[in-house]
Order: structure tokens, then sequence, then C-alpha cells
């Protein structure tokens, strides 16, 4: 069985950077495809997710709860993104106000952004979450994920859809907060 | 089929990996209820929107880039207009003046100008006597329960003898052991034996360290535990220092001391109870002719105070180890299980009432079951098949007084559960159980506190 996030950050914070290779190969994906939304740009964008998965792991000390790590990687992700944008546009690469550059890259709505799905998926519960990254980010199938994982196929297509179910609804409660916000504002 | 059913199908569905049974049981279903319809459907297009946004990450691969920015300690820079990198000081196994280069950056760090030499002077002696190694066996002692597991630590308990043999190179075996239990691994297989309840756990897979050893893997592999402690003294605050002593018959020894940080918040249950992750302080001494390490204190370190809770007594070098070594001597009759799959096997069905429990209701199903020995049930919660011994010891429980509120620790992917329990001998008991969920079975299982 993998290392669990938690694990690997234990092992990390016990003098084991290597443990850290586990973390970057789990959320690689996630983390670019994050940041890429914001910057539109791959060669930018994989710049930014390097030094994104960099920072975290020299921050890694001041993480409070291991168990929310990749929450808390897009946190970072999200001000690294925005630090790319700002030096972009101080290069006069891209014409845009820096408030413009600080809305598009806090707020969705860009045409590929999804930040809320990124979110949704950072806060399924570990072993729906696991399952999601190894499927779409991974690009596994659900039998190599269950031999991979030992489990049952069963197990995972069950698993899988209730990750469908908890992604609905974390997704849905966002997008309600977010009109919410709007009809006050 | 119910909604439930039903739903709980979405993926098989959208990846045609349902038989055509259930593929008929599940359109029928369909055919009549509009909300499952909408359900699926409204799935389908997430699946969509999964796909779509996986794809823009097609084919990164950071890990190399990133690892490599990790292990030669460089900062984290600005984008686009990065400030000027440090020099790479990353210990390895390269040339003496790789060697010297990078122990003279650590030594910038952390030492009196006055010490530099003799730092340089230590990596270089540590690093080249390392790359010679085949084999370390370690005598040493810990202040531990004697069969509880490898990286409990009691400090105030009398020390237990603890020993590793390891190699260092080939099929790196090794083998762990204190009185009431030894791990090892053979070249195949990794094993766990418990002696007081004639247990075993093994998996088919040569691990580089398994069953809570890692701490000790790591002190025996010198080369790893320098460069790793001179990584964390960069980028995660780690104090190290390096000095020279002169012992009584004039022997010169040089001494690496590494403060650890708890890898965990202060006041966590957790804190300073095992030794990964505990704050400590770690004393290797190397012999001034061999450049080995010779001596190795660990201190735990707890509000200015120091208590020894390891060292190491005796450490060989290249000592050819027989195979028999890696093949311990078991009774019998031990009981053997599989540590990938905890509480019921997986083919077998599952009780939805197990998967439904939270901590605490799970805590109490179990204590109370071992106090009417109710074994199937005790068996839900236990993490390997149950032998006659191990049920001996859990029908010493009469009662369950009383069951907490459960809570976890930054330092446990588990939940704790504070209980109070009596015996059949009187006494009670109050403490925490350590409870984990089985990510195959969704179900709470038995990981310690008893």
């Amino acid at each position: 069985m993998p290392l669990s996030d938690q694990d690997c950050i234990l092992r990390c914070r016990n003098g084991s950077p290597e443990d850290y290779r586990l973390l970057v190969e789990r959320y690689q994906g996630p983390v670019f495809a994050f940041v890429s939304a914001r910057l539109g740009d791959r060669t930018l964008a994989a710049e930014a997710a390097e030094e994104a998965l960099v920072r975290a792991f020299f921050a890694l000390h001041k993480l409070r709860n291991p168990a929310a790590f990749h929450a808390w990687l897009l946190g970072i992700a999200g001000r690294v993104a925005l630090e790319f944008q700002r030096a972009r546009f101080r290069r006069k690469e891209v014409p845009a106000a820096d408030d413009a550059i600080a809305a598009s890259a806090s707020h969705p709505g860009a045409e590929d952004d999804d930040s809320a799905l990124d979110e949704a998926i950072a806060a399924l519960p570990d072993a729906q979450r696991e399952l999601i990254l190894l499927r779409y980010f991974q690009n596994l199938s659900c039998q190599e994920i269950a031999a991979r994982q030992r489990l049952p196929l069963g197990t995972v297509t069950k698993t899988l859809s209730r990750a469908y179910a908890g992604l609905r609804e974390l997704i849905a409660a966002r997008e309600n907060q977010s009109s919410n916000l709007e009809a006050i504002s | 089929m119910n909604c439930t059913d039903c739903r709980d199908q979405a993926a098989a569905h959208l990846e045609h990996l349902l038989d055509p049974e259930a593929e008929a049981a599940l359109d029928r279903h369909l055919a009549d209820c509009r909300e499952c319809r909408d359900y699926l459907a409204t799935t389908a297009l997430l699946h969509g929107r999964l796909v779509a946004r996986a794809a823009a990450a097609t084919e990164i691969a950071l890990a190399s880039p990133v690892m490599d920015r990790i292990q030669t300690g460089r900062t984290p820079h600005r984008a686009v207009a990065p400030a000027a990198r440090p020099a790479r000081w990353w210990l390895g196994l390269g040339t003496l003046a790789t060697a010297a280069a990078a122990a003279g950056a650590i030594a910038l760090l952390v030492l009196p100008r006055e010490s530099k030499a003799g730092a340089i002077d230590v990596m270089n002696r540590g690093i080249l006597s390392t790359a010679q190694l085949k084999t370390v066996h370690l005598q040493g002692r810990m202040r531990t329960p004697p069969a509880d597991n490898f990286s409990l630590i009691l400090p105030r308990a009398d020390f237990t003898p603890i020993e590793l043999w390891k190699e260092l190179d080939g099929q790196k075996r090794w083998r762990v052991e204190k009185p009431g239990r030894v791990a090892w691994m053979d070249g195949q297989s990794t094993a766990l034996y418990r002696r007081s309840a004639h247990e075993g756990s093994r998996f088919p897979i040569a691990a580089r360290s398994a069953f809570d050893t890692d701490w000790l893997h790591h002190v025996a592999d010198i080369e790893t535990t320098l460069t790793n402690g001179l990584q964390m003294a960069q980028t995660q605050g780690w104090k190290m220092e390096l000095s020279r002593t002169t012992d009584a018959a004039g022997g010169v020894h040089q001494l690496v001391t590494i403060d650890v940080p708890s890898a965990v918040p202060e006041g966590d249950y957790v804190y300073n109870k095992f030794l990964p992750g505990a704050a400590t302080r770690r004393c290797f001494q190397f012999n001034d002719q061999s450049g080995q390490l010779e001596a190795l204190q660990i201190y735990l370190r707890d509000q200015g105070d120091f208590r020894l809770v390891f060292e190491a007594t005796k450490i060989d070098y290249n000592q050819p180890f027989a195979d028999k070594v890696f093949a311990p001597e078991l009774p019998a009759d031990v009981t053997w299980s599989e540590p990938a799959a905890p509480g019921t096997p997986s083919s077998a069905p599952i009780d939805p009432k197990y998967v439904a429990m939270t901590a605490e209701q799970a805590a109490r199903t179990f204590l109370e079951a071992c106090a009417r020995q109710d074994w199937p049930e005790v068996q839900a919660f236990w993490p390997a098949p149950l032998n006659d011994r191990r049920k001996e010891s859990l029908a010493g429980i009469t009662s369950v007084i009383d069951i907490g509120q459960a809570f976890s620790s930054a330092g446990y992917p588990g939940q704790f559960v504070p209980y109070q329990i009596t015996f059949k001998n009187g006494a009670t008991k109050q403490h925490n159980l350590a409870l984990k969920k089985n990510p195959r079975t969704g179900t709470w299982y038995f990981d310690g506190g008893l």
C-alpha cells in the first residue's frame, strides 16, 4: 500500500526528504492543471508548478494539519501563479492592470479555469481523492488502480462513485456560496 | 436495486465495467427513476470535466527538477527573475574534493571559523568510510517496552536491548530485534513476529524498512543520516554542530550533534512518544583514525531537559552475516497475517453496521465484544487472524466503564478514543485506543493502546 500524504510528510520532517518525491508524483498533475488555468502558458505553468512544489517542501514545518496537504499546496500554488502573472505583467508581456491580474487569479471564471473542481478534489476524504488522482491525473484504468492498490475492482468503482457524489456536493456548496456573495455585493 | 445501489455503480457504469446482468438491473431501475437518470447524466458531465482538467497535466514530470532543487538545497526563488542561486552543497559519494567543498559549505553554516578544518575532516572520513561498508551490526539499548512498537519511547522505563543487522549492498537484507518482537527482510519478503502472541505479519516485497524500524535504519545509514541532517539544517531549521573531543586516554573523537525538532506540535497526544518525530538531540561519535561511527546516543528533549533514550553500545562493520540471521527461528504454531489487509478479508462480506460506526462506537463495540468473548465481533476490528493466545489475553477484559470523545493527532493517521475498562483481577485501566480506518473496507481496526 503506498504511503499516505501524512506518512510522507512525517518522514520528510523526520529527515527523509527523498520521501517528498511521492508527494510530487502524486500532486504534480493537479498543481500543474491549477496554475496552468491561471497562467494560460504551459512552459510558465511548469515553472510555477515546480516552484510551488519546492516552496511547499521548504514550508513543510509550518503545515499544521498534514491531512490537508493538498488544499494547503493549492494555496501556495495560487500565490505562486499570482507572482508569475505579476512578473509577466512587469515585463509588459500582458497588458493588464495589477488588480485585474489579482482578480483573474483569485476568482474562477476564466475560460479554462475550474478551480471549483480543484478545491473540491482537495477537500475529498483521502481514499476518494487518491482514486480520483490515480484515475484522471495519472490516467490509470480502474483495473490498473485495483492491481496497484491491491483492492478489489468493485471497491475501486464504488469508491470512485462516492468520490463523484462528494465532488458534486462540494462543487454545489461552493457555487452556492459564490452566488450568495455575488448577491450581497 | 435502490437509488443508493444505483449511484454506487455510477463509476462502473461510466467505465463499462458492469457485467450484463448488473447493467440490465441498472437499466431497469433507471427506467423507473428519473432522479437517478439525471444523476447519472450529470455524473457523466463531471467525468468529462475531470478528464478535461487532467488533460492539461498530461505528460507533466516535475519529480526530477523538484527533487534536484530540494537535494541541492536551492531555496525557493522569485519567478521569472530568479536571484543568484547558492552553490551546491549536497553531500554525495563523489570525489574527495566535492565532499570537502560540501562540508565546507556546511561548516560555514553552523561552525565557528576555527572548526572548519575539523568539520571537513569528519565529513570526508565519514563519507569515505561509509562508501566501503558492506554490513553494519549495531547493538544498543533503548527506553521502550520489550514487546511493543519498535519506535515507542517510555522515557522513565528501564533500557531494553535492541539490535540491528543490516546489509548495505547486495540484497540489502536486514533484521531488527528486541526481546518481544523481531522484524526482518530476507531479500524477497518482509515480516514481523510478535513473540508473546505467537502472531506474525508478512508481505511479499523486499521493503527497505518496515514495522516502525525506519529510525534505526536511518541511524545505521550514516551517509544518508549526515546528508539528510545537513539538508534539514538548511531547509527546515535543524541545528547541527561539529566538534572534536579527546578522551582520558588521549584518543581523539569527532562529534556531530543534530537537534531534531518535533514533527508534531507540543501538546499533541503523540508528542515525544515515538522516536521518529520526537524532539531529540542525536550525537554521533566518529573514530578519528578510521572515520567510522563508533558511538551514538539519542536524547529526548523536553523543556530544556535531556533524557538518554537510545544508545548504541557496540557497532561492528563488515561482519559476514550467515543466511540464518535473516531467517529467524520461529515456533511452528505462528498465526500469520497480511498487514495490507487489516480487518475483514476483502473477499468476505462486510457488515454495513461496521462501516457506519464512529470511532467511539467502534471502540465501545470492540471492547464490549472482548468482555463477552464474542470473537467473531472482535475479529471485525482485529488486524490479524485471532489465535488462542490473543483470545486468552483479550478475554481478561470484563467490562467497559466509559468511552470518551475521539480525538486526532497531527502525527497519527487515525483516531484515539479514551476508554476505561475493568479486568478479571479487578484492576481498571484508563487509556486511549488507537483506531485506523481500513481503506479497503471502510471499517475501523485496532492499532494499539490496549
